[in-house]
């Protein structure tokens, strides 16, 4: 295991994040979220009526759908990972006998997916004005199992996730006001990781999360002054 | 009536409702306050502590015709696993590992809880009984590098579901993997660029001259390696605004629970792997006393497995 990254970076630093706001028309709300490499496209339509009557409840239900290209990149237990972790974080007791449904497309995967497609999620769904009760912030880690020095890196590549069938993959999801606060815990890996490599990585979680929320308030306000210059240029 | 405190005994609605005698009509009628009202006192509708899990019991080579099968009774939820054996060629990128095939399936007659009400339960469960099983079981299943692997057809039954499925589908499919009797190359010889049996491999077992099979199958039965999961709902409690763990929660507080959280605990390394999705956020202690209970059932489930 090489103890440096293929691409200069640190261990606990972040890939360049690119966020672009109401990029497809007919959505009621869209972004396409590019990390790194890892590029997906989020849209978000709703809330609405849902199709068939019986299905409607005293609160939104949130439907995740997930399109990709490699049908082994994205599983089920990644779309209720996702569903679980959006129906908690929208006030869905606001919006009752409808549907927000949450289509994500993966243009482009290099790693740390779960946490691109969360953040893709979030985005669009700002950017439909579907009302939050918080931000959740995905961090992706990346443990060495093998590692004597037990270190962790953040926000992998693809090249970095498979590298080692020792290592494991934490996915972690806190709560953008409470970042000490865990919200959702996924792991991949052979062997698993002990209690200590676990609490590191939400360690190493609680100190990434604020610079997500900062990125997201910066798009929503370049896409606010777009849009106020093309309103009002005449 | 007071209608504000919910007293409607004036009334007597017990004489309109078609209620079993011996059921609390506010267990039908509100089922989740029902479950608060025991969780605000510390206790369970079942009668168990919140730390308890259900009593577990496995019962190991039920069905004649397969390699492996166990019966997982955990509580009222009870799971049959049934694993089958082929042999083929292993894929190019891993020559020396086997492969697993998982399916789930479910009787009829086995109660809807609280996770097979959600679209696409089984398949989010086979799902994840596939992961567990690939990260522990195609390194075992290699017989000649290359050429020749064993792939295992790992068949899951629901046969009554009574809550914590995760938790008992795991549990039959370790139990049916201990009990799996693998072929080795000492039943198969090469000729003709093919593998061929050299004898029955149930009659094998059964042979006087045993002490070939027994030691392989003991060679075999050492490197197994095991998984328990852990399964917690995760409850607020009112008062002291803190987070309880319900241990194996039943179909009746499945429902009612604020987050899931589910620990994998591989038997010999006591390493684990953390599942949660919840409105409740945990802290480093919630880990902490959550990593501590699922190693107490892990050591429980030695004995099992």
């Amino acid at each position: 295991m090489s103890t440096k990254r293929r691409d200069g970076r640190s261990h606990g630093a972040l890939r360049q994040l690119t966020c672009e706001l109401s990029s497809l028309q007919r959505a009621d709300g869209s972004a396409l979220w590019k990390c790194g490499s890892t590029h997906v496209l989020g849209a978000v339509y709703g809330p609405i009526a849902p199709l068939n009557m019986a299905k409607e409840q005293e609160e939104s239900i949130v439907t995740v759908l997930i399109k990709s290209g490699k049908s082994e990149e994205v599983t089920d237990e990644h779309k209720t990972f996702l569903t679980k972790i959006l129906t908690n974080c929208i006030d869905v007791a606001k919006y009752p006998r409808t549907v927000v449904q949450v289509v994500l497309q993966i243009i482009q995967s290099d790693g740390s997916l779960v946490s691109c497609l969360l953040h893709a999620a979030v985005a669009a769904l700002m950017d439909a004005g579907v009302e939050l009760l918080y931000l959740p912030v995905a961090t992706t880690c990346l443990v060495f199992g093998s590692n004597s020095s037990n270190s962790i890196w953040l926000d992998p590549m693809a090249a970095e996730e498979e590298e080692d069938n020792d290592n494991a993959i934490v996915t972690l999801v806190n709560n953008s006001r409470q970042p000490n606060k865990v919200l959702g815990s996924h792991t991949i890996g052979t062997s698993g990781i002990s209690l200590n490599q676990f609490l590191a990585c939400q360690q190493v979680a609680t100190k990434a999360c604020p610079a997500i929320p900062a990125f997201w308030r910066l798009a929503i306000e370049q896409k606010v002054q777009r849009e106020s210059q093309t309103l009002w240029a005449n | 009536m007071d209608e504000s405190e919910g007293n409607y005994e004036a009334y007597d609605l017990k004489t309109w409702l078609d209620l079993p005698e011996s059921s609390n009509w506010i267990e039908v009628l509100d089922p989740k306050a029902h479950v608060l009202a025991y969780w605000d006192q510390s206790a369970r509708p079942d009668g168990r502590m919140f730390s308890q899990a259900r009593p577990t019991q496995t019962v190991s080579s039920l069905l004649k015709h397969s390699a492996g099968s166990a019966l997982v009774k955990q509580g009222d939820t009870k799971v049959l696993t049934a694993i089958s054996i082929e042999i083929g060629q292993p894929a190019p990128e891993f020559p020396d590992h086997g492969d697993v095939m998982v399916s789930v399936s479910s009787t009829t007659t086995s109660t809807a809880s609280a996770s097979t009400l959600q679209p696409r339960f089984y398949d989010r469960l086979q799902a994840w009984l596939q992961r567990m099983l690939d990260d522990l079981l195609p390194p075992k299943l290699n017989l000649l590098t290359g050429k020749a692997c064993i792939r295992l057809v790992v068949s899951v039954m629901i046969l009554q579901d009574a809550g914590n499925l995760m938790d008992a589908s795991l549990l039959s499919c370790m139990a049916a993997w201990k009990n799996t009797t693998l072929p080795t190359m000492d039943h198969l010889m090469e000729s003709e660029g093919r593998l061929w049996w050299k004898e029955n491999l149930m009659s094998s077992v059964s042979n006087s001259d045993t002490t070939t099979t027994t030691t392989t199958q003991s060679a075999s039965e050492q490197s197994k390696e095991y998984r328990i999961s852990l399964t917690m709902g995760i409850v607020r409690d009112a008062k002291s605004d803190s987070i309880k763990f319900l241990v194996d929660p039943s179909s009746e507080e499945e429902k009612h629970t604020d987050g899931e959280l589910t620990l994998v605990v591989e038997l010999q390394s006591r390493k684990i792997q953390v599942e949660y999705t919840g409105s409740m956020g945990l802290e480093a202690s919630d880990f902490a006393l959550a990593s501590k209970l699922a190693n107490g059932r892990a050591d429980e489930l030695v004995s099992l497995l």
